[in-house]
């Protein structure tokens, strides 16, 4: 049977909409899920979807990608990688699995949602792919960890993390929630295609992938660019969703809900990416800095990205850029001091080869997260003997990123990076803190939304976490002997400092 | 007397901390509660240099032989812990 050409037939089939009868529009399409701002049927007619692809092309594609990576897998099974490998990038493995593999099945029901309730054909035909997309990282990001299990429980979180209330699960589901879950079609279009995948997950997909390349883990950096190139495809259902809303007067309704994504993206990635790129990757196996991707790719693409289609660059960029040179390394210092905290064993990453490196990538570490976090952590350490639980008390969550609250240490004007506060907020006879201004801007774009969460520290002054001890927080977390995180390198990087001060004795 | 959670900066720490205190602490007693937490705390302190308390937005700090009920701090209250002489590493201009 002759197949006609897609060119000649897919925009009329597109298109076709059928005139509903029985309903009105606004049932067929309601506002709560549509999202489509009071903009009718025919107005979303205009949208053109760059990327054009058929069931019949995307099966073929979709196969012959799977079979690409799963055969990859098979023929590498053999030769046991993970045995051989680096703590830290075996740490990375289990980071990434725990964070990502379920919350990639739960973006397949975003997907649909745009899939039936988006106005614009285009969308509803890219967004069922995109749905099948999120299946299948969902599927394979579980799949592939499964085989490690056997060496460490740890890699059993792929599955479990998000059934969990472990502090850093908590703090993803919050922020996915609110760009995936919790939102309507347009919502989702501009706040996970266009602002988490086009800007950031490239971060995590590519970035890691290439540090992945070198650290010889192939397995893992096919599997990883295999999805990214699923991503590069969805991600663009955001960009013809928003010309029509700049297009149509509104403007700053996709700016607020752009701007609102970029940030909470920036917060999970800085959590999760950060550490993974500049402390946990072996030295060597380093590709660039967190904060040179961040600029190459956020700041430079993105930003252009974000212009080109006719929106501002987010009124909080200069805190971001500034943001560049302290959360991440918070967010590490942070994990690592309570590595019992989450599922991965948590390299510190401060070898003074590895101090040197971080010192040229961001000049004036060593006079701030050196001197002021880490050498009083040493010299403590060389005097008493390392432990596992270094922070003596709880620590304060942001009510919206719902990470620790962190600045840089030993910080004073003239110092790169930013000083430690806490940005509070009364909101009807509750006291909310963040981490940063634009957490608490985000806050009061729609207080409802947010305000009945409690974060972790929450919980905990609530009584909600018993016995209120180390263990009862553990537990709290699901996290059984085996699963939590060990210092990954057992203490043994302590050596160093130990000969340093035995020469110098 | 009660114990009530507070949540506090300390001058130069890299984390917010949440601690308990005794609603008849002094400030003095405060800061010495929150410098037993602080990692970095005998790098950062300035010895000849009292810490202060203020409330967080707050230009002044509280007297320190002041109580934290009378002072009216009530849980979770944010406190900047500060050296007076350090007011120009403020983190932000004060009102
Ligand atoms: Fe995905
Ligand atoms: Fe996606």
């Amino acid at each position: 049977m002759a197949l006609l050409d897609r060119a000649d037939w897919y925009d009329i089939a597109r298109n076709t909409n059928w005139t509903p009868k029985y309903v009105s529009e606004d049932v067929l399409f309601p506002e709560e899920q549509s999202g489509a701002l009071g903009l009718p049927l025919e107005v979303w007619e205009s949208y053109d979807e760059p990327y054009k692809v058929t069931y019949r092309e995307y099966v073929r594609t979709q196969r012959e990608k799977d079979a690409g990576v799963y055969s990859v897998k098979a023929a590498l099974q053999r030769a046991n990688f993970l045995d051989q490998a680096e703590p830290g990038w075996v740490s990375i493995l289990k980071l990434h699995y725990g964070a990502f593999a379920t919350l990639e099945a739960m973006a397949s029901s975003a997907e649909s949602r745009m899939a039936r309730f988006g106005k614009a054909g285009g969308m509803r035909n890219m967004a069922t792919f995109g749905s099948l997309d999120e299946n299948r990282h969902g599927q394979i990001q579980l799949y592939f960890p499964h085989e490690h299990v056997h060496r460490s429980r740890q890699f059993d979180w792929a599955t479990k993390s998000m059934h969990t209330n472990e502090w850093a699960v908590v703090a993803a589901r919050h922020l996915f929630d609110d760009i995936m879950a919790g939102r309507d079609a347009v919502g989702v279009a501009l706040m996970l295609t266009f602002a988490f995948e086009t800007g950031f997950s490239n971060l995590q997909f590519l970035g890691l992938a290439a540090d992945a390349a070198q650290a010889g883990d192939i397995s893992f950096s096919n599997l990883a660019s295999s999805i990214q190139t699923d991503e590069a495809r969805h991600a663009q259902i955001g960009g013809p969703a928003m010309k029509i809303l700049i297009e149509n007067g509104k403007k700053a309704e996709a700016q607020r809900l752009v701007d609102i994504a970029i940030w909470r993206a920036w917060t999970l990635f800085a959590t999760v990416t950060g550490p993974s790129m500049d402390y946990y990757t072996p030295l060597d196996r380093r590709e660039k800095s967190f904060k040179e991707f961040m600029q190459e790719w956020v700041f430079g693409q993105f930003e252009r990205t974000l212009l080109d289609i006719g929106l501002e660059r987010p009124w909080y960029w200069d805190t971001m850029l500034a943001d560049l040179d302290t959360r991440h390394h918070g967010m590490h210092a942070g994990i690592w001091t309570f590595h019992k905290s989450v599922w991965w064993d948590v390299p510190p990453g401060i070898s003074r080869a590895e101090r040197a490196w971080l010192e040229e990538k961001y000049p004036g570490w060593e006079e701030t997260w050196g001197a002021h976090f880490w050498d009083p952590i040493i010299a403590r350490f060389l005097k008493d003997g390392p432990v596992d639980t270094v922070l003596p008390s709880m620590v304060q969550l942001c009510n919206m990123a719902q990470v620790p609250i962190t600045g840089t240490p030993g910080w004073t004007p003239g110092k790169t990076g930013r000083p430690l506060r806490d940005f509070p907020l009364e909101h009807e006879g509750r006291l909310y803190h963040f981490g940063s201004e634009v957490d608490r801007w985000i806050f009061q774009q729609d207080p409802d939304r947010y305000k009945d969460h409690l974060s972790v520290a929450d919980r905990m002054v609530a009584g909600m976490i018993q016995p209120p001890t180390l263990e009862g927080l553990l537990d709290y977390f699901s996290l059984k002997e085996g699963e939590w995180g060990e210092d990954a390198l057992g203490h043994r990087w302590l050596e160093e400092y130990r000969q340093e001060q035995a020469q110098a004795a | 007397m009660a114990q009530i959670p507070i949540v506090h900066n300390l001058h130069q720490e890299f984390v917010l901390y949440v601690s308990i205190v005794d609603t008849e602490n002094t400030m003095d007693e405060v800061c010495q509660t929150a410098a037993q937490l602080s990692i970095g705390f005998e790098k950062n302190q300035q010895p000849d240099v009292p810490l202060r308390v203020r409330k967080v937005g707050a230009e002044k700090p509280f007297p320190r032989d002041m109580t934290v009920e009378e002072a009216g701090i009530t849980p979770m209250t944010s406190l900047e812990l500060f050296y007076e002489a350090a007011e120009s590493a403020s983190p932000e201009p004060r009102p």
